[in-house]
């Protein structure tokens, strides 16, 4: 019985909670609900991809919400230059940022929540700076497909996310890249005693993270059509949270990619239940609080 | 030959000597040299009794903060909490005031409220085992979204007269809101230096495991340290709502950043057990005038921030690098 639910217990979870959802709320199965949900749910999901790694390896990186601000902002302004153009320079500097946090951590020694607390004040000041504290228009109509068009009847958002799923669960399992991610989460010791770059290991999860954070800030802004410096507020906690839902160990060496995926869900099925049933802003940031509390608590007990 | 051996072993013994002079007055020192800069810059205007008093009043807030900071610090923890623990005391305490309960009345709630959620990040972290940036940061948004809570989102700004004493008035040259940070500092002072709980907390935060064997009360410690930082976080409410005569739910955004920034600029090491009180004033007077001289150049309040930012960064990198050695 306990290894059944340890093994579905997260899938029993999602079902509950898709079914509370269908039973209280007559339109949550409807088309367009659902695609809406598959849109948010992916930007969270990229973002859990890219926060995955990094907790994997013993890490954690606070500074997604900023950098997907920063990324909105930045292809927003770019975008009447030329659309390749400002989404190339945007994935550019958000992976560079994304490395500097890498290279505070393996090589400064910093703790992590330090160096990207630092990078998420840092890229927060970059984004309002750059809008000027105001919202940037301008995104071309052809850029919202990223956001909200559809491939084969499915929202590209949900494309993306599964695309980078894929890659990502392959790399993780066969590649020895991925191995030596989960030796140094395991014990950085060990990983370093049995010849592992834990160094680049690290530089390479946060340089990822801060790709992903850029990719998600890209469907962030095609949704929204129009860059938001104060936008994303906090979604480094939903990218957390879905990890810790999805079964992924704080403390790094152990955890399942797909899983986080499914918690990163989860987290988006509850605040698209709780805007159905009209509960406030306020108070859904409290009770989203609550549940990563509560997952963090639950995870550490086991 | 001896000769030489002799000079070059006392040019030794000198460089020896002023790198230890430096390591050791290093805040001193950079006070020093940003005040003389200031004072430049201003024509003089900086090193005026006023303008000096000015520069603590707006300091006082961050101030009070870092020293509950340094506290969590201290202990090896980490707050991420304390603007938005501001903020949800700051909107009660203004709401109690609007309603006409009292100046008294008002400040107590705002003290519960504070220290009973810093308790609860206590409780997270020492009996639910919650690392602490977690936990804290989970506190983050429900304290955020309880300040947004009171007042449905918009700020309170019925703020009787009587309350702003605490903000605008001083006793003879000296603000009342400096008073404050001054008690908030011999306390903290006194708790460090001179009770058993000071030591415990230099204990738990050098060597928890060790500190537990030689039966040290570590759960106390830090439900103390953490219900502190909140009842902190309440007095800086306090002096926010009377310097500023409302109380936005916004409140604090940067004095997460700003409080850990001026607590390892004050040399207090964030894998716990190293730091001092006397030297986190240190630091928050370091940010305060490097913000001041800022603001004197005209720099942009974002870049103002992020420049905050790389001196933290910079600040843990020496300290780990000074540590290493």
């Amino acid at each position: 019985m306990k290894g059944f639910i340890r093994k579905y217990g997260l899938l029993i979870i999602f079902g509950g909670i898709f079914l509370l959802s269908t039973l209280s709320s007559p339109t949550f199965l409807s088309r367009n609900n659902l695609s809406n949900l598959l849109r948010q749910g992916s930007i969270v999901g990229i973002l859990a991809v890219g926060e995955t790694l990094v907790i994997l390896t013993g890490g954690i990186d606070l500074s997604l919400g900023s950098m997907v601000a920063l990324a909105s902002v930045l292809v927003a302004t770019f975008m009447p230059q030329s659309i390749f153009l400002s989404i190339l320079l945007t994935m550019l500097i958000c992976t560079a940022l994304g490395s500097i946090d890498g290279v505070l951590v393996a090589k400064g020694k910093m703790p992590p929540f330090i160096a990207t607390l630092g990078m998420m004040m840092v890229a927060r000041s970059l984004a309002m700076v750059i809008a000027k504290g105001e919202v940037v228009y301008g995104v071309s109509k052809s850029f919202y497909f990223v956001g909200q068009g559809y491939i084969k009847g499915i929202p590209v958002p949900g494309v993306i996310l599964a695309l980078v799923a894929v890659v990502v669960f392959f790399l993780l399992g066969m590649s020895g890249w991925g191995r030596h991610i989960y030796a140094v989460g395991g014990s950085e010791e060990a990983a370093r005693l049995s010849g592992i770059g834990v160094e680049r290991i690290k530089i390479s999860v946060y340089t990822l993270s801060g790709f992903f954070a850029g990719l998600a800030g890209l469907v962030y802004t095609a949704r929204l059509t129009a860059g938001y410096c104060e936008g994303a507020v906090g979604y480094e906690l939903d990218a957390i949270a879905a990890a810790v839902i999805g079964g992924v160990n704080l403390f790094g060496g152990e955890g399942n990619l797909l899983k986080a995926i499914v918690g990163a869900f989860i987290l988006t099925i509850i605040s698209n239940f709780m805007n159905l049933t009209a509960i406030s802003p306020y108070t859904q940031e409290a009770v989203k609080g609550a549940i990563i509390l509560i997952a963090v608590y639950l995870s550490l007990r086991r | 030959m001896t000769n030489i051996l002799r000079t070059s072993l006392t040019g030794f013994k000198d460089k020896a000597a002023i790198k230890r002079f430096v390591i050791r007055y290093n805040l001193w020192l950079i006070i020093l040299g940003m005040s003389i800069v200031s004072t430049v810059l201003s024509k003089g205007v900086f090193i005026s009794p006023d303008n000096l008093f000015n520069l603590l009043l707006q300091n006082s807030i961050i101030g009070v903060l870092a020293l509950g900071q340094f506290l969590v610090i201290l202990t090896a923890g980490i707050d991420l909490s304390v603007g938005s623990i501001l903020a949800a005391s700051a909107l009660l305490c203004a709401w109690f005031l609007a309603k006409g309960y009292g100046i008294l009345l008002s400040i107590l709630v705002c003290f519960g409220l504070g220290a009973s959620l810093g308790l609860m990040n206590g409780l997270m972290i020492s009996k639910g085992k919650i690392p602490p940036f977690i936990a804290t940061l989970g506190m983050m948004g429900i304290a955020r979204s309880l300040a947004r809570q009171i007042n449905h989102g918009s700020p309170i700004w019925a703020i009787p007269e009587n309350f702003l004493i605490f903000g605008r008035e001083s006793v003879g040259p000296v603000p009342v809101a400096v008073i404050l940070w001054g008690i908030v500092f011999f306390f903290t002072l006194f708790l460090v230096e001179r009770t058993r709980y000071g030591r415990y907390i230099y204990a738990v935060g050098a060597n928890e495991n060790a500190a537990r064997i030689s039966g040290v009360k570590i759960d106390r410690t830090k439900l103390l340290v953490y219900s502190l930082a909140g009842l902190f976080c309440a007095i800086g409410a306090m002096i926010f709502i009377a310097r500023t005569k409302y109380a936005p739910p916004t409140a604090g955004m940067w004095y997460n950043l700003d409080s850990i920034a001026a607590v390892v600029i004050g040399g207090t090491s964030l894998f716990g057990g190293i730091g001092s009180t006397t030297n986190t004033f240190l630091g928050v007077i370091v940010v305060g005038i490097l913000t001041n001289l800022m603001n004197i150049l005209n720099v942009h309040i974002f870049v103002q921030k992020a420049i905050i930012g790389l001196v933290l960064i910079v600040a843990v990198y020496s300290n780990i690098k000074i540590r290493a050695r």
